[in-house]
């Protein structure tokens, strides 16, 4: 794996079609991370992650249903690969080792309410 | 799903229309609907959240930011460059221009000839604007002229040079130039040359004529020093380096060679061979030497402070006005100073004893328009016929629709077809060019082919080419490309186009045609009354012999010796010749208006010279031969009698004072025409000359090699060791419209010119619209038409097209062709035949070529052209 493997906004999209599969398309991803996070996401940046994604074969997509609300036009439903899940884990893997090795008084303190 | 999602958008207010177009326009179509189907229902999501305005806002937004390469169609951006097609669009090309030869050569050729014009009139265009302006000081000299009233000269007196440097802070530099004609005698030969100056030592720092050879700075102080041109040099000595070397001028002076100078420029307005300082004048002419206000014969330059601008100009005439004022009081309110910039003079100067060789800035005015009108003449042929020869081509556009090409391609075929038949005739341009070189050096004055050459050219070349082919091309192109492609495939093989369009090109042609064939009838006619207009002396057959060397010594013997012999006896000698007659102001007479100014123009006759050049003298007597007593006495013309407010009768025995020297009037003579008819009769004044100057010889009919004969034995006699050389009044006088006859062959060539390449274009049309209407041809002749009535037929169209291009021309020409009259003095007036002309000849040249093809359409066989039905 290397860094640039997997961006940071790709990261939280994987990790967030990973969270509404089966149902994960580019609006309720881009309406979650936005609920998630606090900022503005726009669709289109979360449609270009995900299209990358694709293309490193880390999610696979499928047409799925029409709605009113889209005008009638189905939507593309994403989910995560084995390989995308490899990723997932790998990356994680990093995070929790080094997590694990901060001394208690090594960083600030952070008042999280 | 819920069965009312539906209802869940409030007021069911869909996003913006727009945005939701622009991502049809250029979004792919495989990715098309999830991303519209996300935009949309993020929108209504938005709606619910933030409210209809943000929600508005981000899906506009949201747009935008969706325009990115990934998501961009294929094609909308550049293609990899696909030779293939290219090459088919060629192959097709080609093969079109061998289909129909016929009309190919017809477009090539007119529009080349279109072209070679253009190309021909805009270096000489370009070649008039750009002289002087070698000169490094170009943009800060300056000339000044002296206006009196209704006369404006060229001409200045030398005091006001070194004044108006002293006196005007930002005037920088003075140089005064008195031209020269001089007998040089080099080793015993002798030359005459007619095209000096005198100069000031700052000529070098005023004018930038590069200087071959130098013997040391500061040329033109030493005042018995000469500077040659490279030429000059060559004809006396053979070669170029001859500093030092001595030469006799007049047959008195020596002056030594200071400085070789490189050939003079084209384009420059002062050409001479050599230069003299005027520091000789001083010593020999009193005008130098007592620093004289009233003598004006000398060209003043100025450099003046590089801070002068154009609207400085008329405060510096001021000034310089009033110095003139200050130091001539008597003439105050009496002349005016003008100052020209030295890069106008060439073009805009209409001075009065300037130098020869000016053009004229309403001749480069007309000639660049009958340019741009001649290469539009070629491109609206271009154009028709273009258009009509591709209504063949319907079938090919048809199947290439079928097969998929889009109009963009079409249009970018078709463009392309006719760019490359543009540079096809320009190539061909620029071979007629080739082959008329010799003949355009004479017309224009340099060689074409080298201005070709420049960077710009080249450049404005390509540009007008790349314009023309695609001005042309226009109209075909969208039009073949708009096809329907069921018109098409139907069962008609032909199209017509519209019939308007092409009926007011054929008269934009000749209204274009027609008023040129005027201008030349017009021009000519001005041109003949020029040269037999009886000018009030008889020009024919005089012979003009100047005296040189030794004639002067022996002038009473030459008048015994011409009178004496029956072959020469008609003689008379003058000072100047009726070409260069000089002008004087300073003349007073009684009762004359103090606030007026008069120049005079004044010369020397002997007594001959009434009767020898058959002037008639309306009152009063002529100058009795060889008297000293009529020393002091003039004889004037009519306009000068008028001027002085008499009658020729009691003109007599006035007094008329020039200078300080008092003239009592002995006669008056019927006006005549001593200066070009552009200009009306001045007054003028006869003094008596019993010295000499030109000897004029009226040679007796049948007579002519006898008199040569007769006069080369006496000037050998007389004048041993100088050439003997001699001139006729008439062709000088002509001379003097040389460029009045250069602007009728020009104006008679691009006439000519012009009907050619309409007629070319009709050629086409009516071949093309004949094959339109061969059905209906046949039906006639079945009917029982003759071909004479089908020629009419066919013609009748075309001629009414003709008369009406007529009707707009023929006034317009009319209008400008007075504007131009109005320039001569003397001038013919507009007469109804000469509309009568030019409409016959364009009428007869067209009902040629219309017949030509009418005929031919005519004389085919009913039963082929009906075969089809």
């Amino acid at each position: 794996m290397r860094r640039s493997d997997l961006g940071e906004f790709e990261e939280l999209v994987l990790l967030t079609v990973a969270v509404l599969t089966p149902k994960a398309y580019s609006v309720v991803i881009a309406e979650d991370l936005e609920t998630a996070t606090g900022q503005t996401v726009s669709t289109g940046a979360v449609h270009a992650a995900l299209q990358r994604l694709e293309e490193k074969g880390l999610v696979k997509s499928h047409l799925g249903e029409a709605t009113p609300e889209r005008g009638g036009r189905r939507k593309r439903l994403f989910a995560v690969t084995p390989a995308g899940s490899h990723i997932l884990t790998q990356v994680r893997a990093v995070r929790e080792s080094l997590w694990s090795r901060i001394l208690p008084q090594a960083l600030p303190k952070v008042d999280l309410t | 799903m819920q069965a009312n999602k539906s209802n869940n958008s409030p007021e069911l207010a869909s996003p913006p229309k727009w945005p939701g177009k622009l991502l049809e326009w250029l979004c792919r179509e495989e990715l098309l609907e999830e991303v519209q189907g996300d935009l949309q229902e993020r929108y209504y999501l938005r709606v619910q959240k933030l409210g209809e305005k943000k929600a508005r806002n981000l899906y506009i937004r949201e747009v935008l930011a969706y325009m990115r390469p990934s998501i961009i169609k294929r094609g909308i951006t550049t293609q990899p460059f696909n030779t293939h097609m290219i090459q088919n669009y060629f192959l097709i090309a080609y093969r079109n221009l061998l289909r129909f030869k016929a009309y190919t050569l017809l477009n090539i050729m007119g529009l080349a000839i279109g072209i070679a014009c253009s190309i021909l009139i805009l270096l000489w265009v370009q070649n008039e604007m750009i002289y002087d302006k070698f000169h490094k000081n170009a943009s800060s000299l300056y000339r000044i002229t002296a206006d009196a009233g209704e006369m404006r000269s060229a001409y200045t007196s030398p005091a006001i040079a070194p004044t108006i440097q002293a006196r005007i802070p930002y005037v920088e530099k003075v140089l005064r130039l008195r031209s020269t004609e001089n007998v040089v005698e080099v080793d015993g030969r002798q030359f005459e040359e007619k095209n000096g100056f005198f100069a000031d030592s700052s000529f070098f720092d005023v004018f930038t004529f590069p200087l071959n050879q130098a013997a040391h700075v500061s040329l033109l102080q030493q005042p018995d020093e000469i500077i040659l041109t490279k030429q000059l040099a060559r004809k006396y000595f053979g070669q170029e380096n001859v500093l030092g070397k001595t030469i006799l001028l007049d047959g008195k002076h020596l002056f030594k060679i200071a400085g070789i100078l490189d050939n003079i420029p084209a384009t420059s307005h002062l050409k001479f061979d050599y230069l003299l300082p005027i520091s000789f004048l001083a010593k020999t002419q009193p005008e130098i030497r007592e620093n004289s206000w009233n003598a004006f014969l000398y060209y003043t330059y100025l450099q003046l402070s590089s801070k002068i601008e154009k609207k400085d100009l008329p405060e510096v005439e001021r000034r310089i006005t009033s110095l003139f004022e200050e130091h001539v009081p008597q003439a105050k309110g009496q002349i005016k100073f003008g100052v020209q910039p030295l890069t106008a003079i060439h073009l805009h100067s209409k001075l009065s004893n300037d130098v020869d060789g000016h053009g004229n800035i309403a001749y480069v005015r007309i000639l660049s328009l009958v340019a741009a009108f001649i290469l539009l003449l070629a491109c609206i042929n271009f154009m028709n016929l273009s258009t009509a020869r591709s209504a063949r081509r319907a079938k090919e556009v048809g199947l290439r629709k079928v097969i998929g090409a889009r109009r963009d391609q079409l249009i970018g075929q078709f463009l392309g077809e006719s760019l490359l038949l543009s540079f096809m005739a320009l190539l061909a341009a620029i071979v007629i060019l080739l082959l008329t070189q010799p003949f355009t050096q004479e017309l224009i004055g340099f060689n074409v082919l080298t201005r070709l050459l420049d960077k710009e050219t080249i450049i404005s070349l390509l540009c007008i080419t790349s314009l023309t082919g695609l001005l042309s091309g226009c109209y075909p192109a969208f039009y073949l490309s708009s096809l329907g492609l069921q018109s098409i495939l139907k069962k008609g093989k032909t199209l017509t186009y519209s019939s308007g369009l092409r009926s007011s090109l054929v008269v934009i042609q000749f209204v274009i045609a027609i008023g040129l064939i005027l201008g030349t009838v017009v021009v000519h006619s001005q041109l003949k009354f020029i040269q037999y207009k009886h000018l009030g002396f008889d020009k024919e057959n005089l012979l003009c012999i100047p005296m040189k060397g030794k004639l002067w010594d022996n002038y009473q013997t030459l008048r015994s010796k011409l009178a004496s012999s029956s072959i020469t006896s008609r003689f008379t000698v003058i000072s100047d010749l009726p070409t260069n007659l000089q002008s004087h102001g300073d003349v007073e007479w009684e009762g004359k208006n103090k606030q007026q100014i008069m120049l005079f123009n004044r010369t020397s006759v002997d007594e001959n010279f009434l009767e020898v050049f058959g002037t008639q003298l309306l009152s009063g007597r002529n100058f009795l031969p060889a008297t000293k007593s009529d020393t002091g006495k003039v004889i004037i013309n009519e306009t000068a009698s008028s001027i002085m407010g008499l009658r020729p009768d009691n003109a007599i025995g006035k007094t008329i004072m020039s200078g300080t020297t008092r003239h009592t009037i002995i006669g008056v003579v019927k006006d005549f025409h001593f200066r070009p008819l552009h200009q009306p009769i001045e007054p003028l004044m006869l003094q008596h000359n019993t010295w000499g100057g030109n000897v004029i010889v009226k040679i007796k009919p049948g007579q002519f090699e006898q008199t040569l004969t007769t006069l080369e034995e006496m000037y050998q006699e007389l004048n041993a060791g100088y050439e003997f050389s001699y001139g006729f009044i008439d062709q000088d006088l002509d001379k003097l419209y040389r460029t009045e006859r250069r602007m009728a062959s020009i104006f008679t060539g691009f006439a000519i010119l012009s009907i050619l390449i309409s007629c070319l274009g009709l050629f086409g049309l009516t071949a093309y619209v004949a094959e339109q209407r061969t059905k209906e041809i046949g039906i006639r002749k079945v009917l029982g038409a003759s071909v004479f009535n089908i020629v009419v037929h066919l013609a009748n169209d075309f001629l009414k097209l003709i008369l009406f291009g007529f009707v707009i021309g023929a006034p317009l020409a009319a209008y400008f062709m007075q504007r131009w009259l109005e320039d001569f003095a003397y001038r013919i007036e507009l007469t109804l035949w000469m509309f009568a002309l030019a409409i016959g000849l364009t009428l007869l040249v067209a009902l040629l070529t219309v017949s030509f093809q009418s005929i031919k359409a005519a004389l085919a066989n009913p039963i082929k052209s009906l075969r089809n039905e």
